[in-house]
């Protein structure tokens, strides 16, 4: 149970980066960084690592 | 026709990145899933699953091999957990080497060479650690997983802050809920590490198990290091056993801590009539000294760091530049096993355990513990 509220905050977390990655101009470094993260947390959230 | 802003742009191109790197590492990941082979020596008459003495484990990748050696002679029985912390290579690789070389004369041998199989799946976050080892047999290079100390999280996930040992209400760290070796005897109704320690439990308690002995390491800054660890009940036989071995290495024999819950060697000896011991090996992969950590260093146990340490007095074992190597953990482990099979004629009162012939310590050192097991198929 406990597990599937940990995935629902990892997939909430992820829908707010990707949509701020969609909204930063001008800041490549930025967008670098959230796709990073991005991996780190589609891993988890499809229970791959 | 409107012109899509450049900041769109390459954040499209960083999602099909990030799409490909979650491929590729799904397939890496998913890939440490994958067991190597284990192959049945001409001593194993039967291979069941842990599920078979308590069935909440199947279908679990808690689920794992249970090999029986029975020697068709009646006597005592022993059980080698290898494994319980797959990143302590000795102690799985001595528990293969039984499976794959030992065929016992008298009584009954059990060896679970992935106690936590879970762990085999992932490898401890932030040690650079390598998924795989390779050892040299006669008939070419096996690959063994090198896994984590704990259950997958992907298994058991998340962790407490706190993690309370359900018998004692001892409390933890958080991340040794994920610990086989903090979860004894278990619960039939617990998390999955628990689940499994109910079924080892389970299995002692169902065939009467005389000894039971888990296989570990240490790193070689620790205290608790080339020692056997024996619950109350099996002080003597551990005792008996150290006469034996010291004329080929050092090693020390420590009482189990009462106030120290969830391991084998305390709650075992308590909850079961097992004898209950467990012994450690210095595994210089496994320290906070070592440099790069690959197979190599897993096998040789050689490290440059280690050696300069030792000359500080910062190791707790002998360490020098030839180092520890895999098949030097492996002897100690498998010389103290057929001492206990051989000592318990002493003291037990079950009849004999006779682990067959198997090498000497020196001989494991010559030959390599490649030597003892199965060909690269
Ligand atoms: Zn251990």
């Amino acid at each position: 149970m406990l597990k599937f509220v940990y995935l629902a905050i990892v997939a909430f977390v992820l829908v707010l980066i990707t949509v701020n990655m969609f909204r930063k101009k001008n800041n490549f470094f930025f967008q670098l960084d959230a796709a990073i993260v991005m991996v780190t947390l589609l891993l988890r959230l499809l229970l791959i690592k | 026709m409107k012109k899509i802003p450049k900041h769109i742009i390459t954040a499209s191109i960083l999602c099909v990145f990030v799409v490909a790197a979650v491929i590729y590492l799904a397939i890496v990941f998913r890939s440490a899933k994958q067991e190597e082979p284990i192959y049945a020596g001409p001593g194993v008459t039967e291979v069941r699953k842990l599920s078979y003495w308590f069935p909440g484990l199947a279908n679990t990748s808690g689920d794992t091999d249970v090999y029986i050696l029975d020697s068709g002679v009646p006597g005592a029985s022993m059980l080698v957990l290898g494994g319980t912390h797959p990143n302590e290579p000795s102690g799985f690789i001595s528990a293969v080497m039984l499976v794959e070389y030992c065929r016992p004369k008298a009584g009954t041998l059990y060896v679970i060479p992935r106690a936590n199989n879970s762990a085999f799946t992932c490898t401890d976050p932030q040690e650079a650690a390598p998924m795989k080892f390779y050892i040299d047999t006669d008939g070419g290079t096996r690959a063994f997983r090198f896994g984590s100390r704990a259950t997958n999280p992907i298994d058991q996930w998340p962790d407490s802050e706190v993690y309370v040992h359900a018998s004692s209400g001892q409390k933890l760290s958080g991340s040794e809920t994920r610990n086989l070796n903090r979860a004894y005897p278990g619960r039939e109704d617990g998390n999955l590490t628990e689940k499994i320690a109910y079924g080892i439990t389970t299995l002692i308690r169902n065939e009467d198990i005389e000894i039971t002995v888990d296989l570990h390491e240490a790193s070689p800054e620790y205290t608790t290091v080339n020692a056997i660890v024996a619950h109350e009940d099996a002080l003597e036989l551990a005792a008996l056993t150290l006469w034996e071995v010291e004329d080929s290495f050092q090693i020390s024999v420590e009482k189990s801590p009462t106030n120290l819950h969830g391991l084998t060697h305390r709650e075992l000896g308590d909850f079961t009539d097992t004898w209950a011991l467990l012994m450690e090996t210095a595994n210089p992969s496994q320290g906070r000294l070592h440099g790069r950590i690959d197979s190599d260093l897993v096998v040789s146990g050689k490290d440059k760091f280690y050696t300069r340490a030792a000359t500080y007095g910062a190791v707790t074992v002998p360490y020098t530049e030839s180092g520890i190597s895999l098949s030097e953990r492996c002897a100690r482990h498998i010389t103290c096993l057929v001492q206990f099979a051989q000592q318990y004629a002493f003291v037990g009162s079950e009849g004999d355990l006779d682990l067959g012939d198997m090498p000497t310590y020196r001989q494991i050192l010559e030959n390599g513990i490649g030597h003892y097991l199965a060909d690269a198929q």
